[in-house]
């Protein structure tokens, strides 16, 4: 009897690994997703012509203002992008949230026309047309989303659009609080 | 036949196609072949398992062309690896590192390996510890003659 | 074709599963004589090998014994076998077949009608390829129509609203600052459009209010003729936006089924107004099993409101004030449930005082809380903050405002010693 439970054994190894795989995809667990090693670190550094013509360069300071700090990478060829920019808006207009948008791999003026037909809700707006700050922010594409505490520290980090359940749960919260 | 022996080796070994553009290369070839080294065995971070030089994504490029800038700066292997841990995680190296997270990907297939085999030995020597079998009954013994045909 | 290609693939996974165990089936009738044959060939080889090694000295008689002794036992073994038929396994053989061959479509058909889409269109080999080059300047020239249309009709409601349509087209469905400008144009000249409604909880769905947009969305529905052509695009939209917010989609306003609606438009007045009392009667008696409800309060007080009951509004507002204080706009529905049976001139009871002293108190500038609380300070005989209150309230009103006068008036009776 023992013997034959031996023999079971490869058996149930295999049902758990699929089991563990259907679990992985019922979850809504993205296998693909990258996670990200930025969070709970200094923000990196930020060094950008600005977007908007006679605007100030993007430094570092703007991220060590004491004020919590959104950061968006956003494209005007971008469809993503589309869909989050409405609660970008809103987040500006109405809750006063500090937002730096940074046109990735973008013309100028391509970016300049789509914040002039949808509405610009950046406080400040920099240019990474060479794409080479998205390397040093870990970007992987566009839309990718920064909350950037007072102390320059990053606390989360979005891969993709944000969405109204993010403003709810984790934007607003951390606008308020500064921290999660 | 030796035009088919050609055609044959030449599909063996053909390689992928490098998604590296000529104009990215560096002009010392020592240095591009280290860059070509390090993008094999880093993980374009969009594809799902492309390395950055198999790639054509615009994220593969511009991590393209960081190695090739660190490189030229003087960093090492090694730098360049962690330059690009630091941005992107362990996820982007291809040969994931040995730690504990990654434990159960190193540890798993040889593990499993393991199991079968110790199942498969254990098997064996409870056969051959069986207790000596009992001699034949006179009844048995006329079954078997008559069996063998003797 | 492609439904062709599945059943092809299923009947071929059958098929390999299939093939074993009906070949063997066939097999097992003939194996029995057949195998054991071959079995003791092998057994009789093995047997002479012993004998050999043992002449030739690589046994020992012992150890030659023991291992006649294994094989003559196994040939035995292996003739039961071969004589005993496989009984135990039959039934599972004679059920096996046809079991495989059901379940397998099934659940292939049952996974597929999970997770399949079999109403999807062919998609194109290149994903992402550009619309026909001609689509973008159709939109151009739509708003450029709707532009022109708005120039020569300023005060048309549905120009206004056909360029907030065109521009949000243009930025490829999301409502962009220009469109939202039009809508609330639109809004303001005819309060009712439909599209300017639709398209304004579209906006604010998109901006991250899908709660705000569902109640926007419901009033239209509520609002629209039953046989209204957008209705069912709206539906699926609220239907859509409410699941990606993880709202239910009627869960902001009590909603009746599409029967009682009609049941309810087929009244008398009369038999209306006591359909509708009978329901708020219902909810006042499940407000009392579950006191803790201050939303129920508080749709129960506007419900007593909008009947006429005024005392009932009035203690309805008060156990939803216990359980949390309410703000000023709720204050102000208090308020007016509390002055609401007073007579002219009669002064407001110590309750709607208190309630209309917060008001003020939020709201400085209320009229009429400035009105009744000047009210109550002259009947308790203080001149003059009825004087300052309703001064205060004069200031406020525009020039025009037939209750001047008889403001005038009381400012008069309260400035005399």
């Amino acid at each position: 009897m023992s013997r034959r439970l031996l023999f079971l054994l490869p058996l149930a190894t295999l049902a758990l690994m699929a089991g563990f795989f259907a679990w992985s995809l019922m979850a809504g667990r993205d296998p693909a997703s990258i996670g990200s090693v930025m969070v709970g670190r200094p923000a990196p550094k930020l060094d950008l012509r600005a977007l908007r013509e006679g605007d100030k360069p993007l430094t570092d300071a703007l991220l060590r203002t004491g004020k919590p700090t959104i950061v968006n990478f956003f494209a005007s060829w971008c469809t993503p992008c589309l869909a989050e920019h409405p609660l970008f808006t809103r987040l500006a207009q109405r809750d006063g949230a500090v937002i730096i948008g940074i046109a990735w791999k973008n013309k100028p003026e391509e970016a300049r026309a789509w914040l002039a037909k949808l509405g610009d809700p950046f406080l400040y707006a920099g240019q990474d047309f060479d794409g080479r700050t998205g390397i040093d922010w870990g970007l992987s594409g566009v839309p990718e989303t920064y909350l950037i505490d007072g102390n320059g520290i990053v606390r989360f980090h979005f891969r993709g659009p944000i969405t109204e359940k993010d403003v709810r749960d984790a934007i607003l919260p951390f606008l308020k609080g500064g921290k999660p | 036949m030796k035009r088919v022996l050609v055609l044959l080796l030449a599909t063996l070994f053909a390689l992928p196609a490098l998604a590296v553009d000529p104009s990215e290369m560096l002009k010392d070839p020592a240095l591009e072949a280290r860059a070509r080294e390090i993008g094999q065995a880093l993980r374009c971070v969009v594809c799902q398992n492309q390395s950055i030089d198999d790639s054509a994504a615009e994220v593969a490029r511009d991590m393209r062309r960081a190695v090739r800038e660190r490189l030229t700066a003087g960093d090492s292997d090694a730098q360049v690896f962690d330059f690009m841990v630091a941005r992107y995680g362990d996820y982007v190296l291809l040969k994931p590192p040995f730690k504990l997270g990654t434990l159960v990907l190193w540890l798993g297939a040889p593990l499993l390996l393991l199991i079968a085999a110790s199942a498969i030995m254990l098997t064996a020597l409870r056969r051959r510890a069986t207790a000596p079998l009992p001699p034949l009954s006179d009844e048995e013994r006329e079954r078997l003659r008559s069996l063998l045909g003797r | 074709m492609l439904e062709f290609l599945l059943a092809l693939l299923t009947t071929a996974t059958v098929g390999a599963l299939l093939m074993p165990l009906v070949r063997g089936r066939t097999a097992a009738t003939h194996r029995s004589s057949g195998r054991f044959e071959g079995e003791l060939a092998i057994y009789r080889d093995q047997l002479a090998e012993i004998e050999r090694e043992r002449a030739g000295g690589a046994l020992s008689e012992s150890e030659a014994a023991a291992a006649r002794l294994e094989i003559e036992r196994r040939i035995l073994a292996a003739d039961a076998a071969a004589k005993t038929p496989t009984a135990s396994s039959d039934t599972l053989h004679r059920l096996l077949p046809p079991a495989l061959a059901l379940a397998i479509p099934l659940l292939a058909l049952g996974l597929y009608l999970k997770v399949g889409h079999p109403g999807l269109p062919a998609a194109p080999f290149i994903a992402g390829t550009k619309p026909p080059a001609e689509q973008p300047m159709d939109i151009a020239q739509l708003v450029a129509q709707a532009r022109a249309r708005v120039a020569a009709e300023p005060n048309s409601a549905d120009a206004q609203s056909a360029l907030g349509e065109a521009l949000t087209l243009e930025a490829d469905g999301t409502v962009p600052p220009g469109a939202l400008e039009a809508f609330n144009k639109a809004i303001t000249l005819q309060p009712g459009d439909a599209r300017s409604l639709y398209y304004l909880g579209l906006h604010e769905a998109q901006a991250g209010d899908s709660a705000a947009a569902l109640k926007r969305w419901q009033e239209l529905e509520a609002k629209s003729p039953p046989n209204a052509p957008f209705l069912p695009m709206l539906r699926a939209e609220m239907a859509r936006v409410a699941q990606a917010a993880g709202l239910p989609a009627g869960a902001t306003m009590p909603q009746l089924s599409r029967d009682q609606q009609e049941a309810m438009a087929a009244l008398t007045p009369e038999q209306r107004q006591q359909a509708i009392r009978g329901m708020v009667e219902g909810l006042a008696a499940r407000m009392k099993e579950n006191p803790q409800d201050r939303g129920g309060w508080l749709r129960l007080a506007n419900a007593w409101k909008v009947l006429g009951e005024s005392a009932n509004a009035v203690d309805a507002y008060a156990k939803a004030d216990a359980l949390a204080p309410v703000d000023a706009r709720l204050l102000a529905d208090w308020a007016e449930a509390h002055v609401r049976g007073l007579k002219p001139g009669e002064a407001p009871s110590p309750a709607a005082v208190a309630v209309l002293e917060r008001l003020e108190k939020a709201e400085p500038r209320n009229g009429l809380a400035l009105f009744y609380l000047g009210a109550a300070s002259f009947a308790a005989g203080d001149k003059a903050a009825a004087a300052r209150r309703w001064k205060t309230l004069l200031a406020l009103l525009p020039a025009d405002a037939p209750i001047r006068a008889m403001l005038e008036e009381r400012i008069k009776a309260a400035d005399s010693p």
